[in-house]
Parts: C-alpha cells; structure tokens; sequence
C-alpha cells in the first residue's frame, strides 16, 4: 500500500502524459499508415499549437478557448500545407516526402523560434486550472485531471471515429490496401491528404492542451516528433489501438520509471523499442499494418 | 462495348504485354486463359488503371481509359476482382458493402447493400465479420459484391475460382454467367480451360503476352483442341543437344 501510495501521483502524471502524447500522435500514425510516408513535420505541428497558447492564453476561458480554436485550425492548415508540398513528390518514392516534411520542420521550427525568441515561452491558462486538489491524500494540479479527461475524451471521440462511420472505414481501408481503395472509385491520395489534416489539427489541439507540459520552446518539437515515433514503433505503424496502449506505457516510464529507476529510466524506453522491433520483425510483415 | 488495341504494358522496366488486341461485346463473358506469367493479371490491372500501358489504348462504351487514374476508371464504370481477393481483413462485411456503394448522379445505380446480399445471401449470415476472419468462398463474394456496388458496366474477374471447392466454383460462375446474361460485361482471367469454357462467350488463349488462339464459346465447348494445344506448355527445343 506505501508503495502505490508513493507513487500515486508520478503514475497519474503518467497517464496524463501518455493521453496527452496519444492525441499527438494518433495522426502520426495513422498519415503513416495512410500515405506511407512519415510525417517528420508532426512534431512542428504539435508547436504551432504550443506557441499559439502562448500568444492568445491571458488567463481567462476566453484566451483558452480562442487558443484551442486558433492553435487547432492553425496546425489543421499545416498538416493541408505539408499534404499539398508532398503531393507532387508523390512519384519520387517515399524518401523524397520524408526529407521534404524534415525540411519543413526545420525551416518551420526557426520560422517559429526567431518570432518568439530562443526561450522557452510561459503559457498563462485559467486560475482555476492552476490550482490542486486532494487526490487520494496527494495535492495534484486541477491541470493534469483535466487533461486526463479531456485526451481521454479526445481518443474515445476518434475511436468512434474510425470504427463507427464511413470516413473511419475508409481511413482503415486505405491503411489496409489503398490500391483496393483507388479500385473503388476513391483516390487514396485525398483520404491521406485529409488524415495530415485532421492529425494536424489534433496534434495542434494537444500543443495547446499540453502547454503546461510540454510547452512552446525550440526543443519541443524534437521532442514531441521522438516520442511520438517512439509510440508509433512500439504500438505498430498504421494502429491506433496500438499507439494508445504505447502512449500510456511511454508516459508511465518517463514518469513513473524516473522515480522508481533513474538510472535505468533514459535507456528505458529505447529499450523498450529496440525490443519491439525485434519481436515484431520476427512475426510476420503484416503486423505492421493494422488499424 | 470494351476494346481493347494494340495494348502494351509491364511493370518495372519489363514489358509483360505486347500489343494485345480484344474486343468484348455488352453482356458477354470474355475468358483470357494462360498459364502463371502469361500476362493475364497484368492485362486486367492494366485496365482497371493500376498499370499504366506503354502503348495501345482501352476505351470503354466510347470512353478512352488508359492513363486514368484506377479511381476514375472505377468511376467509370469498371469494377475489379482481384486476385487473392483482397479484402479489406479489418473491416466488416457491412463495412466493405457501405464503403463499396456508389450512387452516381444521372446514372443507373442498380446495385444497393440489400440487392448484393439478396444475390450473395452467405454474406448476410456474416455482416458483422471482419473480411480477414472469412473462408476463401466468402471472401470471393465479398469481392464480388465490393465490385458489384461500384455500379460496373465492366466486371474484371481475376481467377475468382483459385482455391475455392469445385461447387464453389460453379457457384461463382455460374452467378458471372447470370451477371452477364443481365448485361454485365466480363472479362475474366482463368488457368483452366474447362471451368472457362463453362460460361464464355468467347476465349483468348495468352501465351507470354501475346495472343496465341482465340474461340467462340460453343466452338470450343464442342471441340477444345486448338485452344488445349495453345495452352500446352511450350515444346522444350535444344536441351538434346546439350552434351
């Protein structure tokens, strides 16, 4: 009981860290299983949001909500921009859009670093989302439940998504075989176009919800992209179900692992995906793709 | 209703097909029979637009259709059964039938999710089954019905029998011969010159990308011996001599 007790609070942060990556790389995952090509710009996307919090968050619900609207559309409009800049590379192969979508994220991140300065930038959300409340005997920030609720209503929201409607059916077809798709009188190439949209548009709304966590700074792009690909290996290229349990696994070990192994917690999660590529290229190729 | 000229095509650097010509009327089965590597499949996939043609052209109802992308060709009215099948092994039967379902403007639009199931009823047991968890037969009406929904004036079937029971077989088609007989046109790629000879109107023998026979279907049911010496396998000249 000492034990859980103990660590109540960095396993809860673990979980709020893990929704909070999920929701940044669901669209990640899913442009890659989509379009094949990885997305190296996502990371970017998720800042866009981040520095939007920053510029309209004043700490009122007003700034928040302005914040999430702006934050969201903005990296919608990015993931359009990187759809329409890959579009004519199509024929090149897949290594000619992975490096075009690494140049935009470096041209992107200094666009976005020399408007707000080198610094890391302060996110100014409501009072009443800064503040704690007793949770099992632990003060814990109002922020991160809040968090929690929300991602976790975000994942469940997509998930019915994609298993519920027509859209979701065919963003899992075309993961699934797109020239089956092409056959059936749908051009795979817009359902990829519409998924770096809308996973745009949800890595950006995770920049902004995320803020207090992972905030606006020249490094958080670096860092969302890794541990976002990090997801996307351990949960299986193209698997949403997959990048959940992965996002959640991810959270707990840079949380919980810190306080129970630090030494060990840096190599942790390499570890951990060195061990799943390994296991995975043993099975079958198929394991790779499922949605 | 679909010709087919001077059509040329391959994948990579090679060229599979070299200057098929075909000519298929509306609510005919037209077979291609050869044997693995002779170009069948290409020749499908090279109308349904997934292979682009080095040379020739393919015009359907008027409507020229080589160097289309394979989701206007679709459009147009062309619908694809693949080889393998190929359904989708992670969405249900009801999803495949949803997903499938055109309805064009200003177009007959016969085909609807009731209509295919009342044609397949074995799919109606399994709607709520994921495509990857069905038999090899349920997963050919699956295709089948998936192409169906398109709305097609053109079905390519690309051995819809391949490892299916030999009742299943004829079960398939015989449903191609109504589906023709109703006025779909067929063209369908087979190994085997019996089960072909069956239901076609008409059969092209294919021997490394060429033509090498051809036959009206009453012909060849009442004398298959010039396209069985076609389809035998080339005479191996030479090795005597090797000391």
């Amino acid at each position: 009981m000492g034990l859980i007790d103990a660590n109540l609070v960095p396993a809860v942060d673990g979980v709020a860290f893990g929704l909070l990556l999920f929701v940044a790389a669901a669209g990640l995952t899913l442009a890659f299983g989509t379009g094949d090509v990885l997305n190296l710009a996502h990371g970017t996307l998720y800042t866009v949001g981040g520095y939007t919090a920053a510029a309209l968050c004043d700490g009122t619900w007003r700034g928040l909500l302005l914040a999430l609207v702006a934050g969201t559309a903005a990296a919608a409009a990015g993931g359009a921009l990187l759809a329409a800049l890959t579009a004519p590379l199509r024929r090149r192969g897949h290594l000619a859009q992975a490096l075009l979508t690494f140049g935009v994220a470096l041209v992107g991140g200094d666009l976005l670093s020399s408007a707000a300065g080198p610094g890391d930038l302060p996110v100014a959300f409501p009072a009443a989302l800064n503040a704690s409340v007793l949770l099992a005997g632990h003060r814990y920030p109002v922020h991160r439940l809040a968090l929690i609720v929300v991602a976790a209503a975000l994942a469940g929201a997509g998930q019915l998504v994609l298993t519920r409607t027509r859209a979701g059916a065919l963003v899992r077809a075309t993961v699934d075989d797109p020239q089956m798709v092409s056959c059936l009188g749908t051009d795979p190439r817009r359902v990829h176009a519409a998924v770096l949209v809308a996973g745009g548009a949800l890595a950006g709304l995770a920049g902004v919800l995320g803020a207090p966590v992972i905030g606006p700074g020249p490094q958080s792009a670096d860092t969302v992209l890794l541990l976002s690909l990090v997801v996307v290996v351990l949960g299986g290229l193209g698997s949403v179900g997959g990048a959940l349990l992965a996002a959640v696994a991810v959270g707990e070990v840079q949380t919980l692992g810190v306080v129970l192994a630090p030494d060990l917690a840096p190599y942790l999660l390499f570890a951990a995906m060195a061990g799943a590529l390994v296991l995975r290229g043993r099975r079958s190729g198929t394991s790779w793709r499922r949605a | 209703m679909l010709e087919i000229e001077s059509l040329s095509a391959g994948h990579g650097g090679g060229t599979v097909l070299h200057g098929i010509d075909l000519t298929l009327t509306e609510g005919s089965v037209h077979a291609v029979l050869g044997h693995n590597g002779a170009g069948k499949t290409t020749l499908l996939h090279t109308v349904a637009g997934l292979l682009r043609p080095s040379r020739g052209s393919v015009t359907l109802a008027g409507r020229r259709l080589d160097g289309q992308p394979p989701h206007r060709i679709a459009r147009a009215g062309v619908g694809l059964v693949p080889q393998g099948r190929r359904v989708f092994a992670r969405l249900t039967v009801a999803e495949h039938l949803a997903l499938a379902h055109r309805r064009p403007r200003g177009q007959a639009a016969p085909w609807t999710p009731q209509a295919v199931l009342r044609l397949l009823p074995r799919l109606d047991e399994r709607r709520s089954q994921p495509g990857g968890r069905l038999s090899g037969g349920e997963q050919q009406m699956l295709a089948l019905a998936r192409a169906l929904l398109g709305q097609p004036r053109l079905l390519l079937l690309d051995e819809p029998t391949e490892g299916l029971a030999p009742d299943l077989a004829d079960e398939v088609l015989q449903l191609t011969r109504r589906l023709a007989d109703d006025g779909l046109t067929v063209l369908l790629a087979a190994p085997q010159l019996r089960l072909a000879a069956s239901v076609a109107d008409r059969l092209t023998v294919l021997t490394a990308g060429r033509i090498t026979a051809a036959q009206d279907g009453a012909a060849a049911r009442a004398d298959p011996a010039a396209l069985l010496a076609a389809l035998s396998p080339v005479p191996v000249t030479g090795l005597e001599a090797t000391p």
